[in-house]
């Protein structure tokens, strides 16, 4: 080989055959850029790409193994929970505390889809996966706005009654009754209007509603709302529970409410909701737990 | 890897994405290891890979949403976020030490290192290590620092001092292999 002579330039290689190379990040950032080009241009490159990255990744599976320091378990707990605290907003559904027990976990999370494997993609799986969560994110997004319109409207209500109630202090209490008849009419049209669907009212013992909970027939995910319920201390927390056909309480999650009382928490079931003969709401300690260790507070018959 | 521990990890995804600091351990005490592992081999630095690794399971818990399954497992997925979350970790500290390139005696120690393989959910490690094994020791050794290394075609070319179009027909070449023999092996023992 003569050392002293220069290799002529050799042309550019073709992005196809740099998409294994940009899989692993081996491409200079000329050919990455070319690569890019090309993928935008050639969709179906894209599964080339996959497949290159997919082979990569194998590389990782042969990695000499090595114990992490024992303290650093610990320290990634703290970590997210100090997350939790300070950037609840950044996931998709409020954060809540430490579920209850790992007994009833598995009854409440999403119902497993269908796993994939490196050979035999179920692309169909995950599409209606997908559909499903765009569907309930849609609803849960509709119906946060119904509930934020319907609290502008309930508060209006409130201070037009608080206007009459000052104003009819001599009348009678027959027509306060009547007042408070027509505002609570009036949110329960509301209510109806606003929820195609199913729904079921959680009641106290004075026969105050305290939360809802909307679901659509024959779906395992429901979203339930508080109003008015009292802020609780740090050591405890709210439940939710689902009573099934045997009367068996069983976790749908914690909550906790802001200064007006209010809290919004998506759940899921192992079943449709409309199986479930009744919901709950306890106050537990914070973490949750495995039964309800006090007198729920509020109730509902599905 | 078989169906059944997939599918414990969507259900344990499913709980991360709810907030459940349980499912969160849970997650952590299954794969901690293999994710230290992975973070350790890129930044050959203990305090370093402890950090990535935190970083790494605090974005499973803030994005576990983001898994889409269609485009693979939950591990793959995992150890990705794991290897990109340490190359990042890498350029700041090269650029922190005015480091530009890698120790390659290093990375040849690493490859000649074994392990134990105790670890359940990546069921075909023996095969995987297998395999890399049986590619050229050249072919491997620019795999390992493309991929690990964060080292492209040119700094792969200068830092070994080879020609450019060496380092990219052995990039090719060992991935090729490497999917040939993944295919062979996985048609033999499936």
């Amino acid at each position: 080989m003569n050392q002293h002579h220069t290799p002529p330039p050799t042309p550019p290689d073709a992005p196809r055959d740099l998409l294994g190379a940009y899989a692993i990040g081996a491409t200079d950032a000329d050919e990455a850029a070319r690569v890019r080009e090309y993928l935008h241009n050639t969709p179906e490159a894209q599964a080339d790409l996959g497949d290159a990255a997919m082979t990569a990744a194998l590389m990782m599976a042969a990695v000499p193994r090595r114990d992490p320091p024992p303290a650093l378990r610990d320290k990634l707990l703290q970590a997210a929970r100090a997350t939790s605290a300070s950037q609840p907003t950044q996931r998709t559904q409020p954060v809540r505390p430490p579920a209850p027990t790992l007994q009833a976990l598995p009854k409440v999370v999403s119902p497993p889809v269908q796993p994939p494997t490196a050979r035999a993609r179920t692309p169909w799986v995950a599409w209606v996966a997908g559909a499903a969560a765009a569907v309930l994110l849609f609803m849960n997004v509709y119906w946060m706005s119904e509930v934020n319109s319907l609290r502008a409207r309930q508060a209006d209500l409130e201070r037009q009654s608080a206007e009459q109630v000052a104003s009819l202090q001599a009348q009678s209490d027959a027509q306060l009754a009547q007042i408070e008849q027509i505002k609570q009419a009036e949110m329960n049209e509301a209510m109806t209007l606003m929820v195609s669907g199913a729904k079921a009212e959680l009641m106290d013992d004075d026969g105050e509603m305290r939360a809802m909970v909307m679901w659509e027939p024959g779906q395992a995910e429901g979203v339930m709302f508080t109003h008015s319920l009292p802020s609780l201390d740090d050591t405890r927390t709210y439940q939710l529970w689902l009573i099934d056909e045997q009367g068996n309480p069983i976790s749908a999650g914690t909550f906790t409410v802001d200064n007006d009382g209010r809290a919004t928490l998506m759940f899921s079931a192992a079943d449709a909701l409309d199986a479930f003969a009744g919901l709950g709401i306890s106050v537990e300690p914070m973490g949750g737990s495995p039964t309800p260790t006090t007198t729920p507070l509020a109730l509902a018959q599905l | 890897m078989s169906d059944a521990p997939q599918s414990v990890e969507i259900v344990l995804l499913s709980r991360i994405r709810d907030g459940d600091e349980t499912a969160l351990a849970e997650f952590y005490d299954r794969f901690g290891r293999l994710v230290y592992s992975v973070t350790y081999h890129v930044l050959q630095n203990d305090t370093l890979a402890e950090e990535v690794t935190q970083d790494t399971f605090l974005k499973i818990w803030t994005r576990a949403h983001q898994w889409d399954a269609t485009r693979g497992k939950i591990t793959t997925w995992l150890l990705t976020i794991a290897r990109y979350t340490a190359i990042d970790r890498l350029r700041t500290e090269q650029r922190r030490d005015g480091k530009g390139q890698v120790d390659l005696e290093e990375v040849v120690n690493v490859l000649g290192e074994t392990a134990s393989i105790d670890d359940p959910f990546w069921a075909d490690e023996q095969l995987v290590r297998d395999i890399l094994n049986d590619l050229p020791t050249d072919q491997r050794q620019v795999l390992e620092l493309a991929y690990f290394r964060d080292m492209s075609h040119t700094e792969m070319a200068q830092a070994l001092g080879l020609p450019l179009g060496t380092v990219k027909g052995r990039v090719r070449a060992g991935l090729a292999k490497l999917r040939n023999l993944w295919l062979q092996r996985t048609e033999i023992n499936g």
